[in-house]
């Protein structure tokens, strides 16, 4: 009996030195990869004179620059290229880059899907490259003011000064951009991705056409036209579901309908420039009521909570049980298009604008994206040794000859000019066996920090250019939250404790009063549980993040 | 001499009956997925519901995923990965199921109890990296192997089999002058053909499904076994599908049916392997041992 | 020191077994305890760039976290709920199951039998749960047979009091026939001669399995049972995200589901470490009673 516990004992001592030893080791090795930061940073912080690097004799904005140094960087590749080549390098792309800019760069990606743990794993394990392509807002935790905290990326105000004069002279004059990019303290730290104006707007509401016309119907554009047309769809066209939507943790109206109504169903700016929570607006009872008379009378989809994926809405779409839904101009209009066309030649989809109660007025929020698109905006990080090349690479993006590259491609293969005009050549758009995204990805960068061509434009049906101007009507740039605030790391942590349970709760009350399971006059104690769950605090400090955004 | 029981014929008529609905059942979501890859993506698109046929026929999906220069690489990789990890993994397996089970081991229960703590506690993702990575094993398809050489939970099902095989035929063993390899080796191996066999299985399972940590340990998608290969087709076809602003192509429907025609490719080649291991299921392998 | 002395002398005795360990206990200390050290993940505030020594404490913040959260004791109740039915109904199926077809004499459909039904194990998960959607929804199969019955159609996954059974039943539908396997294993070491002198003693096929079959594989079951109840706190989110939505969450929101939504929000690497810690601190406790009362009933146990 002794021996046996002695024995256990040794062999737990055992056990511990294990973990102590195994401890040390890790400190060891962990320290190794940290001390390892300090040089570079120390280098770049003390600015060009510690650089080994060649001064940049180059005037700013010269192309090609005239340097024997190769830049690092980290990027997802698009999806659709793997099928031809394994690194941007090699791609047509990368080639031409290469040599309009004059600079080599030597490129990592992660495996596809696998972003968020191989960055994760990446900043702990000290291996930066000396430009980092991630949304700095999201996926750093802390956001960009820590990343620059932390010396992970370096401000780039004075390399946008010194080095980036297109740039320089986009946020001259687009003074909303540049407030979107820049931290709360007014320090850059990205080269943007700039969508142009006419891309903001891809969802919303969209219809059959070919059933309006048979039933001799206006493509509606208030709540009671809305009614009526979806009515007439499930008695004359034996529609099942009339009108259905996507469920992603929401219902994916894209506050179409509730919009209506003058609320949102998440945070929104009201008209006196305050932020407010909309599911506790006394109005979005009306929306609800609105939402649950529909789906008693069998006008919206009994199994829409179940409509998780975009395969759901096809079925609708396409089998003729939904007449209308909530989707995307290229993923949902004109895939549905392409394909509904094939069994039925008279199969017709137009896009119809956000609802609203009266006629003639102006929806009150919709789907609008922002002009800067922060995942896919890159940094410049405190490894790089000679950030003022990494700038002028990056800021080539921004130029005329540089923004058609990035754009369109190379000119002769995948474009040629016509009327000044540039026009994708039928080596992309006919290729016999590959689709025009796959011939696409190869000589253009469909993502990434560079200035966004409106003219650039892969529609396949007027209807696809048609719902990005009637989607847009909207006052949805007056209402919507800016995707940009940065609350402090804290403010981050409480939001998301207090939001998830808010939102859960107000999901599954969402449900319930839609689908009838619980009576309407139950609003009020439904009001009162989300307020005491906090939610007050989240509005604050929204409405802090939201000033000091404004302010920058 | 059988009794031949009324009773038992019953039983025996409601077992077949049974087994056979259980049949139909499980076989569906195979055939539904095996139909779908070869429908007409257009066709699916708007089709809900079982699926008795292929809907249409196409080969486009299979043609869209061959087509795919990393698939050979995919599968030269993935087959390294399988014979090398196997090796590693029977060996090991069986040294450990083998010194647990041997009641002369004095801290057998505190060995397995060391071994058993690992299913419960792990440091997460970042030290497992670095540890990979400081031992030299990154970019490279040993860090595949190694790292997962051997899984708790089939060291303790080994365990429990070889811990039911009666201890004098290893005292027979020993009196002869045999050592725990070639005991193990020459009798206790040969006795547990079935559960080597199930053990192989779950290890060769888990190897041709594994992808993760492929993504993270290897820069060189020459290096990518086929699962992360199938991944990134996959993803392919469903960022298509969701692509905001770009225009949309076959591809982008073809989304539909290239998920089924991955699945096929990926499972089809283990769904050969266990019916080739089902002959060592077979009763009575101790008989004669004991006999002899 | 008499420790030490015993240690060694167990050394010299086994010492091809002490061989044989050396290369696991190399393994599990470099790929197990070493990295261990990152459990403290929960107990600070992590940042990537500071590592998990350098970064700051949190002590039990997080635990805390977890433990106060709106939710918290509702999603305790869905994940022991929904691991203990897929206990006591998923657990004994595979093995009723190859208990069954262990009575087959027929040869080729047995193995064909046990060929068909491990095929969905390897069906993807998202489109299994495409196909219970499918099936489940007011237009599905089963609905076309309540409606047969007379009954009223409705999406069985909206309602609340379905949803467990429905996770249930479809795990046991896709992992039956695989789960079969390792007891198919076991069954071939039970001496055939035992049925033989059982069916001289007059001893009918139920007497048969209950006193033969069942005690042979007893070991087999003893151990998988007690590893299963180990996992019941780690119900993984996968199936449940797929199949859920907030009208159930009542019976379907678990532990994982809840903090993989908190993810969403603001991804905390130390959040999520302090909650897996939890589970499989409960996990582990469940194993060493478990393995303990196993030990004083039937002499079989993990250690």
């Amino acid at each position: 009996m002794k021996a046996q516990s002695a024995g256990s004992r040794r062999l737990s001592m055992l056990l511990s030195i294990v973990i102590v030893f195994g401890l040390l080791m890790a400190c060891s090795k962990e320290e190794k990869n940290n001390t390892g930061a300090a040089t570079p940073s120390a280098s770049s912080a003390n600015g060009e004179s510690q650089s080994p690097a060649q001064p940049s004799d180059d005037p700013a904005g010269v192309y090609p620059v005239s340097t024997t140094e190769t830049i690092t960087s980290w990027e997802e590749v698009n999806d659709n290229l793997i099928t031809f080549y394994s690194n941007l390098a090699d791609t047509p792309f990368g080639k031409q880059l290469e040599q309009e800019t004059g600079i080599k760069v030597k490129y990592t990606h992660p495996a596809s899907g696998q972003r968020k743990e191989q960055f994760n794993l990446m900043i702990a394990s000290n291996n930066l490259t000396d430009t980092i392509e991630i949304d700095w807002t999201v996926e750093y935790p802390g956001g960009p003011e820590k990343a620059i905290n932390d010396k992970v990326i370096v401000p780039l105000n004075d390399l946008i000064d010194q080095h980036a004069p297109n740039l320089k002279k986009l946020l001259q004059d687009n003074p909303e951009l540049d407030r979107m990019m820049k931290t709360d303290n007014g320090t850059y730290y990205v080269f943007p991705m700039i969508r142009p104006a006419n891309a903001l707007v891809f969802r919303g509401p969209i219809i059959r056409k070919d059933w309006l016309d048979e039933l001799n119907l206006e493509v509606p554009t208030t709540i009671d036209e809305w009614y009526a047309v979806l009515q007439a769809f499930k008695e004359h066209k034996g529609a099942t579901a009339p009108f259905t939507a996507m469920y992603n943790n929401e219902t994916n109206l894209q506050d179409a309908f509730i919009g209506a109504f003058r609320t949102a169903n998440r945070h929104y700016i009201d008209d006196n420039g305050k932020v407010q929570y909309g599911p506790i607006d006394p109005q979005f009872k009306d929306a609800l009521a609105l939402l649950r008379k529909w789906y008693e009378e069998g006008l919206f989809d009994k199994d829409f909570a179940l409509n998780t994926d975009t395969k759901a809405l096809d079925a609708k779409m396409l089998s003729g049980q939904s007449g209308a839904t909530v989707h995307l101009i290229s993923g949902g209009l004109g895939r549905w298009m392409e394909s509904g066309k094939k069994s039925d030649e008279k199969f017709h989809l137009v896009p119809a604008p956000y609802p609203t109660l009266n006629k003639g007025e102006t929806a009150f929020i919709g789907q609008r994206s922002f002009e800067f698109n922060p995942s896919a905006s890159k940094g410049i990080t405190a490894a790089a040794k000679n950030p003022e090349l990494v700038a002028k690479w990056l800021d080539y993006a921004y130029s005329e000859p540089g923004a058609r590259l990035f754009n369109f491609g190379v000119e002769g293969e995948s474009y040629t000019m016509a009327d000044g005009k540039p026009v994708f050549t039928d080596k992309i758009l006919k290729d016999p066996q590959y689709s025009v995204q796959q011939m696409i990805s190869q000589y253009t960068k469909p993502n990434g920090p560079f200035l966004g061509d409106p003219r650039k434009s892969l529609n396949t049906y007027p209807e696809m250019d048609e719902a990005a101007v009637v989607w847009a009507k909207t006052d949805a740039a007056k209402h919507l939250l800016p995707g940009f605030l940065t609350p402090t790391v804290e403010e981050s942590q409480e939001v998301a404790k207090i939001l998830t349970a808010v939102t859960s709760y107000k999901e599954e009350m969402f449900m319930k009063f839609v689908m009838g399971k619980e009576p309407l006059d139950r609003f009020d104690s439904y009001v009162e549980q989300i307020r005491s769950m906090g939610i007050d605090r989240v509005t604050e400090i929204y409405q802090a993040a939201l000033e000091r955004y404004n302010n920058r | 001499m059988s009794t031949v029981s009324w009773s038992g014929r019953l039983f025996d008529w409601f077992n077949y009956i049974f087994l056979t609905f259980l049949m139909v059942l499980t076989m569906y979501p195979l055939l539904h997925v095996a139909f779908a890859s070869l429908s007409d993506a257009s066709e699916l698109m708007k089709h809900s519901g079982m699926l008795w046929k292929p809907l249409g026929f196409s080969v486009d999906a299979y043609a869209n995923v061959f087509r795919n220069p990393m698939i050979a690489s995919g599968y030269t990789n993935t087959l390294i990965i399988l014979v090398g990890g196997l090796a590693l993994n029977i060996v090991l397996t069986s040294f450990g199921a083998y010194a647990l089970s041997r009641r002369s081991l004095r801290y057998r229960k505190q060995i397995m109890l060391f071994f058993v703590f690992t299913m419960f506690f792990s440091g997460g993702l970042i030290p497992f990296y670095f540890a990979v990575m400081n031992l030299g094993l990154g970019n490279s398809l040993l860090a595949l192997i190694v790292p997962t050489a051997v899984n708790t939970f089939n060291l303790i099902i080994m365990r429990t089999a070889f811990d039911a095989i009666p201890e004098s035929l290893e005292e027979s063993a020993k009196i002869d002058g045999a050592n725990d390899f070639v005991i193990l080796f020459r009798i206790i191996l040969p006795l547990s053909l079935p559960v080597v066999a199930v053990i192989l299985l779950y290890y060769g399972v888990s190897h041709w499904n594994a992808w993760f940590n492929a993504s993270i340990f290897l820069q060189d998608r020459a290096k990518y076994p086929l699962q992360l290969v199938l991944r990134e087709i996959l993803l392919q076809g469903e960022a298509s599908a969701m692509a905001e602003g770009a225009a949309t192509e076959d591809v982008a429907m073809l989304s539909a049916t290239l998920k089924y025609a991955t699945i096929m490719v990926a499972t089809v080649p283990i769904l050969l392997v266990y019916p080739l291991l089902q002959r060592y299921f077979v009763k009575g392998a101790l008989i004669g041992a004991v006999k002899g | 020191m008499k420790a030490m002395g015993r240690v060694l002398f167990d050394v010299r005795k086994n010492k091809y077994l002490y061989v044989m360990l050396l290369p696991l206990f190399v393994y599990y200390v470099l790929f197990h305890y070493q990295p261990m050290y990152g459990a403290m993940i929960a107990f600070k505030d992590f940042s990537p760039r500071l590592g998990i020594i350098g970064s700051p404490w949190a002590g039990f913040g997080h635990f805390m976290d977890f433990f106060q959260g709106a939710y918290f004791w509702r999603t305790i109740r869905n994940t022991f709920m929904i691991s203990f039915y897929d206990l006591i109904f998923g657990f004994p199926a595979p093995i009723v199951l190859a208990l069954l077809l262990n009575e087959i004499r027929v040869q080729i459909f047995k193995r064909t039998v046990q060929t068909l039904t491990y095929l969905p194990h390897f069906i993807s998960l998202v489109v299994i749960c495409g196909m219970i959607k499918d099936f489940t929804s007011s237009n599905g199969i089963i609905n076309d047979i309540i409606a047969f019955f007379g009954g009223e159609r409705h999406s069985l996954l909206l309602e609340p009091s379905l949803f467990r059974t429905i996770y249930v039943s479809t795990d046991i539908w896709q992992h039956i026939g695989w789960g079969t396997i390792i007891y198919l294993a076991a069954l071939t070491g039970i001496d055939p001669e035992r049925y033989e002198a059982a069916k001289i003693d007059g001893a009918g096929r139920w007497k048969q399995m209950l006193h033969i079959t069942i005690p042979g594989i007893l070991p087999t079951i003893t151990v998988l049972l007690i590893l299963n109840l180990g996992r019941m706190m780690n119900l993984g989110f996968e199936k449940i995200i797929l199949l859920y939505s907030p009208g159930v969450y009542e019976t379907a929101d678990v532990i994982s589901s809840y903090v993989y939504r908190v993810g969403l929000q603001d991804f905390n690497y130390s959040f999520s470490s302090a909650v897996g810690l939890f589970n499989s601190a409960i996990g582990f406790i469940l194993v060493i009673s478990s393995n303990w009362l196993s030990r004083k009933l039937n002499d079989t146990s993990l250690w």
